[in-house]
Order: C-alpha cells, then sequence, then structure tokens
C-alpha cells in the first residue's frame, strides 16, 4: 500500500511544483498516475522512492516512511525509472546480481527469479551481454526485471511500456495484473491512456501539480456523461 | 561563418560539463579562479626561473623557442584523443546528424571548439610562461601584442592537422570504428608518447643552477631541432615573437595567419568530405560476444559496490586512462626520474642519505612523496560524477547514503594504498637503511592520509557533482574539484614537510600527524553521517 499524504514540493519559491497532493494506493489495485507534460508526475513518483525530498506532508510505502525510515521503505518497493539507460557498462547479469547483492538475495532466490523474469521477457540469452549492446526495449525489460526479482509488494514503475515489443508490453501487463490479484501494490504513470484505460483499477490525474481527478472507471463514466478517460483527460487538464 | 559560431557555441556549451550543484556563482568562479591560479603560479614560477638562468648565458630567447616547441607537442598530443571524443564519439552527433547542417559546418563547429579548448589549457601554461618573459625582460606592449597574436594562432595547425589525421586514420581503418578499441588505442599512444618524454628528458632531472638548466634547456632545444621539420608552424610564431620590435615581427604575423587561416579553411573541408561518412559507420557498442554459463554471483553489498565502481572504471577507456592508469604512470614518471637522477649522485651523498634517512625531515619528505601520487588519483573525486544520471539509481537503493559514501571510497583508497606500497618497496630498495619500523609508521600515516583524502574527494565530488556530461573526457578533464583535491593535499604535504623540518624527529611527527587525522577524519565522517541526505539531494 502507498499512501501520500498532503505532499507538497516546490523547486522555486514562487511556485510548486507538487500542491498538496493526497493519495492512497490500496493493496491488491493497479492504479495509473496520468497527467499531461511537466504536470508533476515524475516529481512525484521521484518523492515516492526518496530520490526527491518532501517539502511537507509524508508518504508511507506499506506504514513505513519514505522521510524517516527510507531504508525500510525502500525494500518495499521495487522501482522502473522513465530512463533505462543505466550503468551501460556493466553486462545484463552483473546489473541483476547487483541489485541481488544489494537487496540481499540468496543465489537460488536470485538464480530462480532471474531465469523466469528474463526467459518470460525473452532476454535470457542476452544477459552475458554489456547493456550498451542492447536496444531500448531490451534495456527497458533488464531494468524491469532488476525492479521485481526481490519481489516487491509495492511496484512502482515510470511510463514502463515505452520501448517494449507488443509481446513484452503484453507479458509486463499480465504480470502487473498477476501482482495486483495477489493482494500486491502497482502504482505506474503513463501517456498511453488506452493502456490506463484497460489495465487500471483506479486512475489519477495530475495537472500543475494539482490532483484534478481521482476515481474508478466507472466513476469517470458516470462523471463524464459515459465518455471516455481520453476527453476527460483532455477536458480536465486544459 | 554566422552558422558556424551559433553551432560552435551550442557545442561549447554542451561540451562542458554543466555544473550540477545548487551552489552560488560565487564558489563556482572561486573554484575555477583557484585551480587556474594553482597552475598559473607554478608555470609563472618555473618560467621566471628559467629565464633568469638562461638570460645569463644570454639564451633567454631559447625559452620562447621551447615554449612554443612544447606546447605545439602538447596540442598535437591532447588533439589525438579529444578530436576522436569530440568529432566521432561526442553524445550530441545523434542530434546533430539529423539536422539539414553541411557537414563542414559541423566540422568546423566542431574544430573551433577543439581549438578554444586548447586555449583553455594554453592560460594555464603558455599565457604565464609569455607574460613572465615580457616582464623579466621588460619588453614593451609589441611583445604583448604579438605575444596575444601568438598564443591565439599557435593551437590552430596542430589541431587541424590531427584532427585530419585521425579523420584519415579512421576513415582507411576499418578494425578501429569501434568507440572502445579507439580509445584504448589512444590511451596506449598516449602512454607510449609520455614514456618517450620522459625517457628524453629524463636526465635533465633534479638540476638545480643555472649552469645545468641552460644545459638542460640547450640539449632539450638541440632534440627539438633533430625533429625541426615536425616544427615548422612554430617557426614564423616564434620569429614573430623575437621579432617584436620590428618588421619582422609583422611580416611573420602575416604569414602565419595566412598559412592557419588557409589551413582552417582546407583541412575542415577536407575533414567534412570524410567526416559524415566515418561518423555514420561508427560502431559505438561493444561487440556481442557468444553467452556463456550466467554466473549468479552474490557478494557483500561492500564489496558489490567496489566490483560495480571498477568494472565501470576499467570497461571505460577514458576513466580507465584518468583514474587507472594516471595514478600508476605518474608513479612510473617520478619512479624513473628519482632512478635515473641517482646515478648522478656522488657516492659521499650517498653514504650520507643512508645514514640521515632515519631521521624525521626526510622521513617526512617521503609522506610528501606518498601524499604527491594520492593527488593523481581522482577515483573518490569523480565517484559520482561518473556514474552520470545512474548516480539516481543510489537513491532509491536501500543502502544508507553514509554507507554508499563509505564503499565509494573504497576503490580510491585500494589504489592509493598499491602506490603507497610500491614507493615504500622502492624506497627501502634504494635505501636499505630505512629502518622496518620507520617504514611501518610511514605506511600508518600514508593510509591515514589515504582514507581521509578518499573521505575528502567524496565529499567534494558531492558538494559539486558533474552528472550531466557529453563525454567521459568531461567529468576529469572538466572537473575543477581535483584542482581543489590537489589543492588540499598540497596543504597537507606543506603542512607535514614544515612539520618534518621543525621536529627533525618521526616520532614527534607521527604522533601529531596521526592525532591531527584522526580527529580530522572523526569529523568528516561525523559531518557525512549527519548531512548524507543533503548531500544526495544535489543528485537529481
Amino acid at each position: 500500500m502507498i499512501e501520500i499524504k498532503n505532499v507538497s514540493k516546490a523547486y522555486s519559491k514562487d511556485k510548486k511544483a507538487i500542491d498538496s497532493l493526497d493519495l492512497k494506493i490500496n493493496d491488491g489495485e493497479i492504479f495509473g498516475f496520468l497527467g499531461p507534460n511537466g504536470a508533476g508526475k515524475t516529481t512525484t513518483i521521484k518523492m515516492i522512492t526518496g530520490i526527491v525530498d518532501i517539502d511537507e506532508g509524508d508518504i508511507l510505502i506499506d506504514g513505513t516512511s519514505i522521510t524517516d525510515n527510507p531504508m525500510e521503505a525502500k525494500k518495499n518497493f521495487g522501482f522502473v525509472p522513465d530512463s533505462p539507460d543505466l550503468f551501460l557498462k556493466l553486462k545484463g547479469i552483473e546489473y541483476l546480481n547487483f541489485l541481488g547483492d544489494v537487496f540481499k538475495l540468496s543465489k537460488n532466490a536470485r538464480k530462480s527469479k532471474i531465469e523466469d523474469l528474463a526467459k518470460r521477457f525473452d532476454i535470457f540469452d542476452a544477459l552475458n551481454d554489456k547493456i550498451e549492446s542492447y536496444s531500448h526495449g531490451m534495456r527497458q525489460k533488464l531494468i524491469v526485471i532488476g525492479a521485481l526479482m526481490h519481489e516487491p509488494k509495492n511496484w512502482i514503475l515510470d511510463e514502463p511500456m515505452t520501448g517494449l515489443d507488443p509481446k513484452s508490453s503484453h507479458d509486463l501487463k499480465e504480470l502487473m495484473k498477476e501482482h495486483a490479484k495477489n493482494g500486491n501494490t502497482v502504482f505506474f504513470s503513463t501517456h498511453v491512456l488506452e493502456v490506463a484505460e484497460k489495465l487500471c483499477d483506479r486512475v489519477a490525474i495530475i495537472n500543475k501539480g494539482k490532483l484534478v481527478f481521482v476515481g474508478t472507471l466507472d466513476q469517470i463514466k458516470k462523471e463524464f456523461k459515459d465518455g471516455t478517460l481520453e476527453e476527460l483527460f483532455l477536458e480536465i487538464t486544459e | 561563418m554566422k552558422d558556424v559560431f551559433l553551432l560552435t557555441k551550442v557545442l561549447m556549451k554542451s561540451s562542458k560539463a554543466q555544473n550540477d550543484s545548487k551552489g552560488s556563482k560565487f564558489k563556482k568562479y572561486f573554484l575555477i579562479l583557484f585551480a587556474f591560479a594553482y597552475l598559473m603560479g607554478f608555470m609563472g614560477y618555473t618560467s621566471y626561473e628559467t629565464i633568469n638562468a638562461l638570460v645569463t648565458f644570454k639564451i633567454e630567447y631559447l625559452f620562447i623557442k621551447l615554449m612554443l616547441m612544447g606546447m605545439f607537442t602538447f596540442f598535437i598530443m591532447q588533439t589525438i584523443i579529444a578530436s576522436l571524443n569530440v568529432l566521432f564519439f561526442s553524445k550530441d552527433i545523434e542530434t546533430l546528424l539529423p539536422l539539414p547542417i553541411k557537414p563542414n559546418k559541423i566540422v568546423m563547429a566542431k574544430m573551433n571548439t577543439l581549438i578554444i579548448s586548447e586555449y583553455l589549457t594554453g592560460l594555464m601554461i603558455l599565457a604565464p610562461a609569455l607574460v613572465v618573459y615580457g616582464y623579466t625582460l621588460k619588453l614593451g606592449i609589441s611583445y604583448y601584442i604579438l605575444a596575444i597574436c601568438a598564443f591565439l594562432l599557435l593551437p590552430i595547425i596542430p589541431v587541424i592537422i590531427m584532427s585530419f589525421v585521425v579523420s584519415a586514420i579512421m576513415k582507411m581503418t576499418n578494425i578501429i570504428r569501434n568507440k572502445n578499441i579507439v580509445q584504448y588505442l589512444s590511451i596506449l599512444l598516449t602512454l607510449i608518447l609520455v614514456f618517450a618524454i620522459e625517457m628524453l628528458s629524463g636526465s635533465t632531472n633534479e638540476n638545480v643552477s643555472s649552469q645545468d638548466i641552460a644545459n638542460s634547456v640547450t640539449s632539450i632545444n638541440s632534440v627539438f631541432n633533430e625533429y625541426s621539420v615536425l616544427y615548422i608552424p612554430v617557426k614564423p610564431i616564434y620569429e614573430m615573437i623575437i621579432n617584436h620590435n620590428n618588421i619582422n615581427g609583422i611580416y611573420n604575423l602575416g604569414m602565419i595567419t595566412l598559412v592557419s587561416s588557409v589551413i582552417y579553411l582546407i583541412g575542415s573541408n577536407i575533414i567534412s568530405n570524410i567526416y559524415l561518412k566515418v561518423v555514420t559507420s561508427l560502431n559505438k557498442t561493444s561487440k556481442k560476444k557468444k553467452s556463456g554459463a550466467i554466473e549468479y554471483k552474490k557478494d557483500t553489498v561492500r564489496k558489490t559496490f567496489l566490483k560495480r565502481d571498477f568494472k565501470i572504471i576499467y570497461r571505460n577507456p577514458n576513466f580507465l586512462l584518468q583514474c587507472l592508469i594516471m595514478p600508476f604512470l605518474m608513479t612510473s614518471v617520478i619512479a624513473s626520474s628519482v632512478a635515473m637522477s641517482i646515478k648522478d649522485i656522488p657516492l659521499q651523498d650517498i653514504e650520507f642519505i643512508k645514514g640521515y634517512i632515519n631521521e624525521g625531515y626526510p622521513l617526512a619528505i617521503m609522506i610528501g612523496i606518498i601524499g604527491v601520487l594520492y593527488t593523481f588519483n581522482f577515483i573518490s573525486i569523480t565517484a559520482y560524477s561518473r556514474d552520470g544520471q545512474n548516480a539516481k539509481v543510489l537513491k532509491y537503493l536501500p543502502v544508507s547514503f553514509d554507507k554508499q559514501i563509505k564503499y565509494k571510497t573504497l576503490l580510491g583508497f585500494y589504489i592509493n594504498l598499491v602506490l603507497m606500497i610500491i614507493v615504500l618497496i622502492g624506497i627501502k630498495i634504494l635505501v636499505p637503511t630505512l629502518s622496518i619500523v620507520n617504514l611501518l609508521i610511514l605506511a600508518f600515516i600514508g593510509t591515514l592520509i589515504n582514507i581521509f583524502n578518499n573521505y575528502l574527494g567524496i565529499l567534494l565530488d558531492l558538494k559539486n557533482p558533474k552528472l550531466n556530461w557529453t563525454s567521459e573526457q568531461a567529468v576529469v578533464k572538466q572537473n575543477l574539484n581535483m584542482f581543489v583535491q590537489m589543492g588540499l593535499l598540497s596543504i597537507q604535504i606543506g603542512a607535514i614537510i614544515y612539520l618534518g623540518y621543525k621536529l627533525q624527529n618521526l616520532n614527534k611527527i607521527a604522533i601529531i600527524v596521526t592525532i591531527t587525522y584522526i580527529a580530522l577524519l572523526l569529523l568528516l565522517k561525523v559531518y557525512i553521517k549527519n548531512n548524507a541526505k543533503k548531500l544526495y539531494s544535489r543528485i537529481d
């Protein structure tokens, strides 16, 4: 469960990047985080993951504050950043072993998890190559594997479908569904409204740092006279 | 030309490692000023001593000749790696190629950035030498005007010629289309050149009298004269400065300006003819190897951080050269200089050194030598900058920031440790009378200085990280933090040697130095522990 409690963040004195954001993402839920460019999606995700400090409010990951107890909170999530160009000089397996060491995974646990996910995403044979030789999509798959290999309860993904081929995108969506079905949390940002519409139990729309809508697809339809998510998105972010 | 000027401006802005810190502009400018003052001061002082020695024998003109030839050689060496990075392997290529800009304009703009970066190097080395020459010989305004012209004209020809050579090799040779291979080869070439220069000048070290300086300058001059054909472009610049007070100066200025302009225009056009073909056929990634068995290795967090840092350095040719090879290269250069000068020391002096070696002052000097070698280790000072945008990953890993800082000091520490062991073994071989106890005290103090300065390096990098760079070269070369590290280490070395000179007793020196370093280290660790989060906030 991820609880964002009245969080604010300002990069300059006169403008808040995030203004009093209040959200709760429940266990067993796939939650889509939407908003136009520069709305504050990445800043929010950076605050949830401890990359950026929170000015006001707090964020709890399974009840643990990312501000007060960051180490414990960080153990409770797996994060896929927006850019997959990480540690290009390392081999795929070296990157995964590095994360395995950091999350203190046993040799057997990491072996079974890496094999399972790498075969599922069809990059197992490339694990001994340097990441710099991977295509954008392969890098994205590797980052996803790295985020999921320690079996975190909460998945936080920033634009996770970018660069993935249709099969991998489908596989990731299936994994997300499966994860949520097992009582875990999936929180992801996306620009692809169709993905959010089909995949999410609930969505939130953020604009200029403020939460402008949060609810289920049924609520959207009710509030917007059977309109689509795209129509709602365009109207409230104008 | 307006397009070229604009493109040059854009490339210059994007090529420099952006200042990611949130510190004030004052701090940034102070750092730049400090770095420049440090090098210019050193260069100015050395020039002053050399010119005064040469004036005694009325051969001061050789100083200008050698400075120009030396800088010309330096520009050539520097352009080999720089032109590879700027022309073929910089990140901006993929942005520039789809734009409707003619290749010759891209090449001219890139040439301009190379020439401007040489001006910056020249500002630290050549400019103080020229100013000191004019000041010492009380030369008039005409000298300074022509010296400025010389400063501006000197890098143009070596940059164009070497860029052409590099481009031609890239065009003709298929095997070096891979970025890594090219960069490893250029490192090898640089090493060969450094060793060649060291061999060439080895016999001139440790000379102190005016006669010796004059002899050294004359012998270097004769070496340069043997290869005078390579220095044809330097001749008119030299003639221009020497004849600053007569018409020959103006004549040579006109000639070298014309020649430089023609070479610039023709060279840029020739390079641009091959540039597109080469740059579009480059292979920037490593060759995929046939996959072997996948190793699921388990390490401690400490070890995994250390291994990750090491792999990123040795798999990146620029980092390999600047962070791993450089400290060992400097050690070998200093060691070979010492070894070569030993043969000139009279036997009675050697006996005196052997008897005197266990005193406080020479031991303090040995600590100083170890400290000097530490100044060439840039691993900790670039620990986070090397990671670039990847440093963000460290922020969401469940490893506390102060522990990460500790792990990040390890690689720099181990490299310094190896350097120290090499130096101590070398000293023990050269001077067997050095007692084991004193050797161990030296090792202990050397280790303390090592630990402290690695933490200091990490702190400096975290205070002013350079995470947005377009080429790996910028991480070290454009990193002002390294001058701060050099400055701070110089102060420490100076203080220890002064202490040795004053106290003359190793035990007293060891106690004072140990207490001071342990206290400083504790203060630094407490500061890091309390401010780790704040320090990491600069990585975002």
